[in-house]
This record gives C-alpha cells, sequence and structure tokens, in this order.
C-alpha cells in the first residue's frame, strides 16, 4: 500500500515543518520565515479557519480511506479518535461559511482530547500490556511505516498539526 | 531546479518503498474445522481429531504437519502460532529457538509452527525473513492469504498453542505467551494424553 507510505512521509514532514515554523514564531514573532511565508499564506481569522477545515478534512478522508476502501477495520481507539475527529471538519467548515472566529475556541477541546487518545492509543502499540495479540486490537497496529509511524500516530500528527495552527494564529494575532 | 528536488524526493520515496516480498504459496487442510477457541470456558476441541495441513516451508519445501502421517515417531505435538506483526510472537520466537539450542529436539514432543495472518503493511514483515533472522529451526508452514489453517485451528489470539496427542486428538489450546518455565516444563516432559 504506497499510498499509506507516502501518506505516512507526508504527515511526518508537515508536522516536523510546522512544529519548526512554530518554535521559531514563540521565539521571535517578527522572524524573516514567518515575514515571507505571510506573503504567500495570510493568518487572519478566516484563512486559519480554511488551513484547519483543509488539515482535518484530509484526516477525515484518510481515516475513511483506510476503513472503507482499504479494509481496516476500527479498533476502539480508533473509534474514539475518530469521534473527535469528524466534526472538527463541520466546526470548521460552518464557522468558516459565517464566518465565526469561535469555531477556532470551539475546536480546541476536540483536538486536546483527540491528541490524548492518540497518544495513549499510539503507547499502547509500543508498549502491548496484554499477554496476547487479538487479530482486530488497539495494540496490534495495521500499519507500521518507517518502523514507527502508525495510524494513531498519524491521527496524533493531524490533531496536534490543528494545535500548531492554532497556536501560530494566536503568536501571530497579537 | 524545481524539478530536480522533485525527481530526488520520488527516488528517495521508490527507494524507501522498496522492499523485500512474500509470496503466497497453496495451502491444503484435511480434516473439519475446530471450533473456535475461548479462553473461559471448556475448550470443546479436547479430543477431536486435528486438521492436517500442507503447506510450504521456510525452505520451499512441501510440509505436512501431523501426528498421524510418521507413525513410526507416534509422538505428541505442539503447534505454535505465529504472527509476524505480534510482539509477543517476537518474543516468543527467540524463546523457543533458545530452548532449542540448549536442549535440541525434545524427545517427547514434535514442535512445528504456523505462520498466518501475514500482511504487508503490518510490522516486521515478512515472516520468512523474520524467522531466518532469528535462526528458527522448528519446521514451519506459511498460511494462506485466508488464514486458511489458523481459521481451522479456531485460532483466536496470539501466539495460539494447540497441543496434540500422539493420536492427533487435541490434548489442549492455548492463547497467550506460554511463558520459558511452562515451555520447558512441557517439552521435557510431556504431555499428559488426554481424551474429551
Amino acid at each position: 500500500m504506497i499510498e499509506i507510505k507516502i501518506l505516512a512521509i507526508l504527515s511526518l514532514i508537515y508536522i516536523f515543518l510546522l512544529s519548526t515554523i512554530t518554535i521559531i514564531n514563540f521565539l521571535s514573532p517578527k522572524n524573516s520565515i514567518t515575514k515571507l511565508l505571510h506573503k504567500k499564506l495570510d493568518m487572519k481569522y478566516r484563512s486559519v479557519l480554511m488551513y484547519c477545515l483543509i488539515i482535518s478534512l484530509i484526516g477525515t478522508i484518510s481515516s475513511l480511506y483506510l476503513s472503507e476502501i482499504k479494509g481496516l477495520e476500527p479498533c476502539k481507539y480508533c473509534w474514539f479518535e475518530r469521534i473527535f475527529l469528524f466534526p472538527l471538519v463541520i466546526i470548521y467548515f460552518m464557522s468558516w461559511w459565517k464566518k465565526d472566529i469561535n469555531g477556532i475556541i470551539i475546536s480546541i477541546p476536540f483536538i486536546v482530547i483527540g491528541i490524548f487518545i492518540s497518544l495513549y492509543h499510539y503507547s499502547i502499540q509500543v508498549f502491548p500490556v496484554e499477554e496476547s495479540c487479538e487479530i482486530i486490537n488497539c495494540s496490534s497496529p495495521y500499519i507500521w511505516e518507517l518502523g514507527f509511524i502508525s495510524i494513531p500516530l498519524m491521527a496524533f500528527f493531524n490533531f496536534f498539526g490543528l494545535l500548531l495552527i492554532v497556536i501560530n494564529f494566536k503568536i501571530l494575532s497579537k | 531546479m524545481k524539478i530536480k528536488y522533485i525527481s530526488l524526493f520520488v527516488l528517495l520515496l521508490i527507494l524507501s518503498c522498496s522492499g523485500t516480498s512474500f509470496e503466497f504459496s497453496e495451502v491444503t487442510v484435511k480434516g473439519g474445522a475446530l471450533p473456535e477457541f475461548n479462553r473461559s470456558g471448556k475448550d470443546l476441541a479436547v479430543g477431536a481429531f486435528a486438521p492436517i495441513p500442507t503447506g510450504i516451508d521456510l525452505n520451499g519445501n512441501p510440509i505436512t504437519m501431523t501426528t498421524r502421517v510418521g507413525l513410526e515417531e507416534k509422538k505428541a505435538s505442539v503447534i505454535v502460532f505465529l504472527a509476524h506483526w505480534c510482539s509477543h510472537c517476537q518474543r516468543e520466537v527467540p524463546m523457543i529457538q533458545n530452548w532449542i539450542n540448549i536442549n535440541g529436539s525434545s524427545d517427547n514432543i514434535n514442535l512445528f509452527s504456523v505462520t498466518t495472518y501475514i500482511e504487508k503493511n503490518k510490522p516486521n514483515y515478512p515472516p520468512n525473513e523474520w524467522l531466518i533472522r532469528e535462526n528458527w529451526s522448528s519446521p514451519v508452514i506459511f498460511d494462506n492469504e485466508e488464514n486458511i489453517i489458523a481459521e481451522h485451528f479456531g485460532l483466536s489470539a496470539f501466539p495460539y498453542w494447540v497441543f496434540l496427542n500422539s493420536d492427533g486428538t487435541v490434548n489442549m489450546r492455548h492463547s497467550g505467551s506460554l511463558g520459558e518455565d511452562k515451555f520447558n516444563q512441557i517439552m521435557k516432559s510431556g504431555l499428559i494424553e488426554s481424551k474429551n
């Protein structure tokens, strides 16, 4: 499944770049990289809602692709992650459409809970606690790209990426 | 310049994707399927004749897993079902191989193994390379894409153990890690032959 490998590599590159930019913005909000990026991408609230909508939509489509097209049955924690990811698409779309900045605030609890669940899910894949591996089990990863990227880690990248966009918006709107 | 970077990225991607492959081979199973193993409750498979799978081993040779073919030996058998992606199986394999390296083949029991639920996108793929890496010396069958052997033996979780009496009937089944002490005890003292 080369598409999953591509998705895993792209998500890793995306989270690495976004984390680096966030650290730079945090240390020096008026740095040259941010200025250069601002020429291409503005950080007004409506644009931020659009970026978040795109990221959450990519996460939702990827999740549905893995389960409905590739036939990877979601485990219990995958479903919990989905519960907090799928509504974000609607929240961001409606907030963008109605030009409502509150969409960003409303989405934060979903993102934070999603981060905790995906991290817990990933931790039980790395350090399984049960004495056996069930055929469909949250601690038995379906995919393990580059030796460490599994579906919950990609879900974490998605939630954490959204959080970083919101943090960047807060830093740069000061 | 842009094309150069894109070409480099694509090349790196192709290189990262190119890996070892595993070919499924034909598997046949003689005999009826055992009921799915349920840890809590009486095992209804005890006393029933176990299915007899035939497939391809680690060296690409045909192999049949039965106590009934090698009647001259008339030994009890242990079949361990392994999944390459299962962390418990990854720990169980070196434990078993270490026991064999120290004690040699058991006088009381034949040890067979089946690798099943083979999936390209799961960790530690392909299973043949994993077993070669672990210097696995026990006879092994690679299950097919439909996991027909696992289904016939009523597999519910990994690692999965099926203990057969010398007449080919099921003595007991176990799912989960067996542990060094219990494995050593069974391999040295053999099974207490039982019937349902």
